[in-house]
């Protein structure tokens, strides 16, 4: 989606929101249905509008400036990637009813245990970034013990992110992720028949 | 195939629940249409029944409070 689509979603889900003559029954109904789009990628599609959305019309600052800058990872922006990084983690959580959580300077501060983050048999090292992004060193370090590693160090060695004098580099994982992400992402647009 | 809660709107349009938020005493309600995954909705619960925002404001700190939620920004 480029910029304009996305003005778009934000514009009709503002004119969908706004007005206290819109009135409705809260029943609910739960049902089975086939998405043909990831949970993921339709919370990626309304963050972005809303991103983009509110940049605009408010000028208030959502720690999104970056969404158009930086376009080097197959379009996106590394500020939009990183909150898609940030959402994809946030939602392993939730899924698995691991919400409890402390914001210190801006990052959240996860108090379980290895072993429980070992039980998410879906938590694997692509989440990394995403952990990295969004939690405290302290719950970082907790994940990637319970991913087998002894420090951060011990990963990036393992994993291959070695600069030219040998030393574990975190700019190269950094990247790497960041590309990773982009083509994921990538391939979740074109599923869902988005035109980039 | 998954289980999703949804609801159907004044337009009468059905939507899943893609999140909820708690924000000033009041549940609002993050919906995408089952048809249209470009088409989101919010609502504020309030006695049995979904209800617009009042304004912009409104819409605004309930979009705050959500990247909050979900970002930690």
């Amino acid at each position: 989606m480029n910029e304009q689509e996305y003005k778009e979603v934000f514009e009709n889900l503002k004119k969908n929101s706004i007005g206290n003559n819109k009135r409705s029954s809260n029943k609910r109904s739960l049902k089975k249905i086939v998405l043909n789009a990831s949970m993921a990628s339709i919370l990626v599609t309304f963050l972005t509008g809303c991103s983009i959305g509110l940049k605009e019309s408010n000028n208030n600052d959502y720690s999104n400036e970056k969404i158009t800058e930086e376009s080097n990872f197959y379009g996106y922006g590394k500020g939009f990637l990183e909150q898609s990084e940030k959402l994809d983690t946030s939602n392993l959580m939730e899924n698995h009813n691991l919400t409890e959580f402390n914001l210190i300077d801006g990052k959240r501060q996860y108090n379980y245990s290895k072993e429980e983050y070992s039980k998410i048999y879906t938590l694997t090292d692509s989440y990394l970034y995403g952990f990295y992004l969004l939690t405290t060193e302290d719950t970082f370090n907790t994940v990637l013990s319970s991913r087998g590693y002894e420090s951060f160090d011990d990963f990036l060695r393992k994993n291959g992110y070695i600069n030219s004098k040998g030393e574990p580099s975190r700019e190269m994982w950094e990247v790497d992720s960041l590309n990773k992400a982009a083509t994921r992402l990538n391939n979740l647009e074109e599923e869902m028949g988005y035109s980039r | 195939m998954n289980d999703f809660n949804t609801v159907f709107l004044d337009n009468n349009l059905e939507y899943i629940i893609l999140n909820t938020i708690e924000l000033n005493g009041y549940n609002y309600l993050i919906l995408v249409n089952v048809n249209n995954y470009k088409d989101f909705a919010i609502r504020r619960e309030e006695n049995n029944e979904l209800i617009g925002l009042n304004n912009e404001i409104e819409f605004n700190n309930v979009l705050l409070a959500f990247f909050q939620k979900i970002g930690g920004v």
